[in-house]
C-alpha cells in the first residue's frame, strides 16, 4: 500500500511541476495553526510526500485567485533556523538554495514575542514577506488590542489578521499574497534596503557583522541571502560556514574577528532577537483594560494536570476513547453496516445470479469476494471512531499536556513523553504511528518507539479479536478487549526494558511548548478521517480484494486443478498443513488458523476475511458458529495472543524499515515479534488449558 | 533587599526567578535560547508534573515544559525576603 502511495506522489510532483512558476513557502513555529491555515489555502489541491535524504513531511499546495495560481510548499514548523533538528536543516535549506517568490510567516496573534524570533531570522532573506497573524479573534478575549498599521510599519511588509480555524480573513490574505507576487518592483519588501538600521543586533554584533562583510566582499564571491548567512557564519555555523568553501586565510581572519566564543556571540545574537521581538510587541500591543481573564488554560490545567487527578484523568480519557470505540456505540455501527452491506448488497447479488443461473463456480468466487470485503468493511466505523478522537485529542491541546503527565514513567522505558503521541496513534494504524515517531529529537528514542509501536494493537487487528469474542465472549467484549490491548501494552514495556540499553541516550531533552486549550478544527478532524477511508478502500479494493480471490482459489481447487467441495482436499489445505504443525503447541495447529495467519502479512484485516473464505464453505454460513466448533476456548485465546504479538503487516514493516533507516533493525524486530508471538501463546493456551480443569 | 543564586530545578511552584545565564552542551544551550530562556529573562515555576518530573515554566507569556535535567543547566537569581 505504501509503495502504490509512493509512486503516485512522485508522479504528483512532476504534474506540480508544471504549474506556475511562482513558488510561496508557509513557515511558523509548530502549534500556531499551519496545518489548517494549509488546508483553507489549496482547499483539496495538495500532494503529501517526503523531504528528499530525510524522513520530515513535505507539503505542497496550489492556491488559486482568478484564473492565477501560485505553488505552496508548507516547510515544517520550527521554532529557529538553528543547525541542530533536521526540521531547522531542511526549513534553512530550502530557503538558501530554492528560488522563492515570497515567505508567508505564519505567526500566532496570542503569542506574538515568540514567534517574532523566527520572523527576525527570516528577514534577513532577501525574500519578501507577508505575516499573518492567526488566532486574532482571540486577542479580544486576552483583553488585548493589536495595532496592525504600526505594526506594518515597524518591519514594512504587510502583516495580515486572520483566523484560520474560523475561515476569517483568508480571502484577504490570498489576495494579498497574488498582489506581493506579481509586484515587480517589491523592494520595498525587501527587509535592510529600506530600513538600514531597524537594528536587531547590539553594536558589538553589528560592528563584526559588517567586518564579516568586508571579508566575505573581498572574496568576490556571489552570495545570495547574504545577512542571513553573514549572521551565521558569526555564530560559527558549521553547515554554512564548510558550505562556502572559504580558503584557510578567510576563515583565520573570520575567527579573528569573532574573538569571544561561540557561546557568548550566540547569546548575544539571541538576545538581540528576542529584545527586537518584545521593543515591537510593547509597541503595537496595548490592554484593553476590560479585566483581563485569567488564562482559562491554567484553569483547566489545575484538574487535567493536577497533582492527584492528572493520572485518573489521564486513564479515564483513554478508557473512553476505547469504550466509546468498541463499547456499544461502535457495536452497534459495526452491526448496522454490517446488516446493510448483507442484506442491501451481498444477498441480492447472489440472489440475480442464481436467478440467472450463472455457474456455481463464479457464485461461489462473488460469494467469497462480497463476504471477505464486507466483513472487513463492517469495522470502518469503528477504526474511524477511534482516529477521530485521537485526532480530537491533538487538536485540542490535550496532548502535550498527556506529555507532560506521563513523561517520567515513560522515561523509565527508555522514552519521553513525547513518544506518547506515536504510540497511542499505534493504537489505529502502525504506519501513521511510525511516521509520527519524526516528532522525537533523539535518533535512538526513535528507534525504540518504531520497535514499540507493533505492540499497540493496530486498528486492523481488531475485527480479529472481535470475531473471536463475539464467538467466545459475548457478554464480555470491552473488557476482553481492553485485556488483549493491555496485554501488548505489558509487552511494550518488558522489550523496551529488554532493549533499553542498546536505545537509550542519555543527552535527550524534551523541551515543549504547552499551548492554550483550543476547540478542535472539525476540518482537520474530517481531513484525517477521510485519509483513514481514502486509505482503507484503496487496501479493500486492491489487496483484499486480491488475496480473496486468490484465497478462494486456492481453497476451490485441488492441486490437480479440479474444483473441490470438500476444502480439505484443496491446495490451502495442502498448503496449510505442511505449515501447520508449527502452530501445535499454540492449540491451532490445523491449516486454515495457519493460512489466515499467512495472509495476514499482507494486512491484518485480511485474516478476517481470509477465514471467512475458509471457514464459512459447506454447510456452516456463520463465521461465528465454524469457530466455535473449530477452536476451543484455550486455543482463540492463544490466536489472539499470537495475533497481537506477532508481526506487522507489509506496509507497516516497509514503513519501519525506511524510518529505521536501517534493514538490520527492521529485521531484527520482525524476528523478535515472530519469535516472541509463538512462545508467549504457547505459554497462553497452556495455562489457559491448566486454568480450565478447575 | 537580597538575593539567592540556584538553579531552576530548585524552585518550588509559583516561584519567580530572572535567568542569570544558561550552560550546558552545545545542541542543548541553542535549544533553550531558542525558546527564549536568556539572561536576564523573569520566569515563573507553575507547577511540577504529578510524578515530579518534569516542569511547567511561565515566560514571555509562554508555558513551556522542561525537564529537571535541563531545568538544573539553567542558573538564576532569585528575591529572597
Amino acid at each position: 500500500m505504501e509503495s502504490t502511495k509512493k509512486n503516485k506522489t512522485v508522479k504528483n510532483f512532476k504534474l506540480s511541476e508544471k504549474l506556475g512558476n511562482l513558488r510561496a513557502v508557509l513557515i511558523g513555529n509548530p502549534n500556531v495553526g499551519k496545518t489548517t491555515l494549509f488546508n483553507r489555502l489549496t482547499g483539496s489541491a495538495q500532494y503529501v510526500g517526503n523531504w528528499p535524504g530525510v524522513t520530515v513531511e513535505r507539503k505542497e499546495g496550489i492556491v488559486r485567485h482568478n484564473h492565477e495560481k501560485i505553488k505552496i510548499v508548507d516547510l515544517p514548523g520550527v521554532y529557529s533556523l538553528s543547525p541542530f533538528s533536521p526540521e531547522e536543516i531542511i526549513t534553512r535549506e530550502y530557503l538558501i538554495n530554492r528560488n522563492i517568490n515570497l515567505i508567508i510567516n505564519i505567526i500566532d496573534a496570542t503569542n506574538i514575542e515568540r514567534n517574532l524570533y523566527l520572523t527576525t531570522q527570516l528577514l534577513e532573506f532577501n525574500i519578501p514577506i507577508i505575516i499573518v497573524l492567526n488566532m486574532s479573534d482571540l486577542l479580544e478575549k486576552q483583553g488585548k488590542i493589536v495595532d496592525f498599521c504600526e505594526f506594518e510599519r515597524i518591519l514594512k511588509i504587510p502583516v495580515i489578521p486572520i483566523s484560520a480555524g474560523k475561515n476569517i480573513g483568508i480571502d484577504t490574505l490570498v489576495e494579498k499574497i497574488f498582489y506581493v507576487v506579481k509586484k515587480k518592483d517589491f523592494e520595498n519588501f525587501k527587509f535592510n534596503q529600506t530600513i538600514p538600521k531597524l537594528s536587531i543586533y547590539d553594536n558589538l554584533v553589528e560592528n563584526k557583522i559588517k567586518k564579516i562583510e568586508n571579508v566575505i566582499d573581498d572574496l568576490n564571491k556571489n552570495i545570495q541571502n547574504k545577512n542571513f548567512i553573514l549572521v551565521k557564519i558569526l555564530e560559527g555555523d558549521q553547515i554554512v560556514i564548510s558550505s562556502l568553501k572559504l580558503n584557510y586565510e578567510t576563515i583565520k581572519k573570520i575567527d579573528e574577528i569573532r574573538v569571544l566564543n561561540t557561546i557568548e556571540i550566540e547569546e548575544k545574537i539571541a538576545t538581540g532577537r528576542y529584545n527586537f521581538a518584545s521593543e515591537i510587541c510593547k509597541r503595537i500591543i496595548s490592554d484593553t483594560g476590560k479585566i483581563k481573564k485569567a488564562k482559562i488554560s491554567r484553569k483547566i490545567d489545575r484538574i487535567i494536570t493536577g497533582k492527584y487527578t492528572a493520572i485518573p484523568i489521564f486513564l479515564l480519557i483513554i478508557l473512553t476513547i476505547f469504550y466509546v470505540s468498541f463499547g456499544p456505540l461502535g457495536s452497534l455501527l459495526e452491526e448496522s453496516v454490517r446488516f446493510i452491506i448483507e442484506n442491501g448488497i451481498s444477498n441480492p447479488i447472489i440472489k440475480i445470479l442464481e436467478q440467472f443461473s450463472v455457474n456455481k463456480i463464479i457464485i461461489g468466487l462473488f460469494g467469497a469476494v462480497l463476504g471477505g470485503i464486507g466483513e472487513v468493511i463492517s469495522f470502518l466505523p469503528q477504526m474511524l471512531l477511534l482516529f477521530g478522537l485521537i485526532s480530537v485529542l491533538e487538536d485540542s491541546g490535550y496532548m502535550a499536556r498527556a506529555a507532560f503527565v506521563v513523561d517520567n514513567p515513560m522515561r523509565k522505558i527508555g522514552l519521553s513523553g513525547r513518544a506518547f503521541v506515536p504510540l497511542l496513534m499505534g493504537f489505529g494504524c502502525s504506519v501513521p504511528a511510525i511516521l509520527s515517531t519524526r516528532i522525537l529529537e533523539s535518533k535512538k528514542e526513535k528507534n525504540l518507539a518504531i520497535f514499540l509501536i507493533p505492540f499497540m494493537s493496530c486498528g486492523a487487528k481488531m475485527p480479529v479479536y472481535l470475531i473471536f469474542i463475539n464467538a467466545f465472549f459475548p457478554d464480555h467484549k470491552v473488557l476482553a478487549i481492553f485485556l488483549l490491548y493491555m496485554l501488548g501494552a505489558v509487552f511494550a514495556i518488558l522489550t523496551s526494558l529488554l532493549f533499553k540499553n542498546v536505545f537509550s541516550d542519555p543527552s535527550a531533552t524534551m523541551i515543549m511548548e504547552l499551548p492554550d486549550y483550543k476547540i478542535p478544527s472539525l476540518q482537520n478532524i474530517f481531513l484525517n478521517m477521510w485519509e483513514r477511508i481514502k486509505d482503507f478502500l484503496e487496501r479493500a479494493g486492491t489487496v483484499i480484494f486480491g488475496s480473496t480471490v486468490v484465497i478462494w482459489f486456492l481453497q476451490s481447487f485441488s492441486l490437480s486443478l479440479k474444483f473441490v467441495q470438500d476444502s480439505s482436499q484443496s491446495i490451502l489445505a495442502s498448503l496449510g498443513n505442511f505449515l501447520a504443525p508449527i502452530f501445535n503447541f499454540c492449540g491451532f495447529g490445523n491449516w486454515r488458523a495457519c493460512i489466515a495467519l499467512i495472509t495476514g502479512m499482507i494486512s491484518k484485516e485480511t485474516i478476517v476475511s481470509t477465514m471467512s473464505v475458509v471457514y464459512r464453505s459447506g454447510e456452516i454460513l456463520m463465521l461465528k458458529e465454524a469457530l466455535t466448533s473449530e477452536f476451543s476456548v484455550a486455543s482463540a485465546i492463544a490466536f489472539m495472543t499470537f495475533v497481537l504479538l506477532y508481526p506487522p503487516c507489509t506496509a507497516a514493516i516497509a514503513i519501519s524499515k525506511k524510518e529505521f533507516g536501517s534493514g538490520v533493525l527492521a529485521f531484527l524486530s520482525v524476528s523478535y515479534q515472530m519469535i516472541l508471538a509463538w512462545i508467549v501463546s504457547i505459554v497462553v493456551f497452556r495455562i489457559t488449558l491448566v486454568l480450565g480443569h478447575f | 533587599m537580597e538575593f539567592k543564586l540556584t538553579n531552576l530545578k530548585n524552585l518550588e511552584s509559583g516561584e519567580y526567578a530572572e535567568v542569570i545565564a544558561v550552560l550546558g552542551e552545545k545542541a542543548i544551550r541553542r535549544r533553550i535560547l531558542d525558546v527564549g530562556i536568556l539572561p536576564g529573562v523573569r520566569l515563573e515555576v507553575v507547577k511540577r508534573a504529578p510524578l515530579g518530573d518534569p516542569v511547567q515554566i511561565s515566560l514571555r507569556g509562554y508555558d513551556l515544559i522542561i525537564r529537571k535535567t535541563e531545568a538544573e543547566k539553567i542558573l538564576v537569581s532569585q528575591r529572597k525576603n
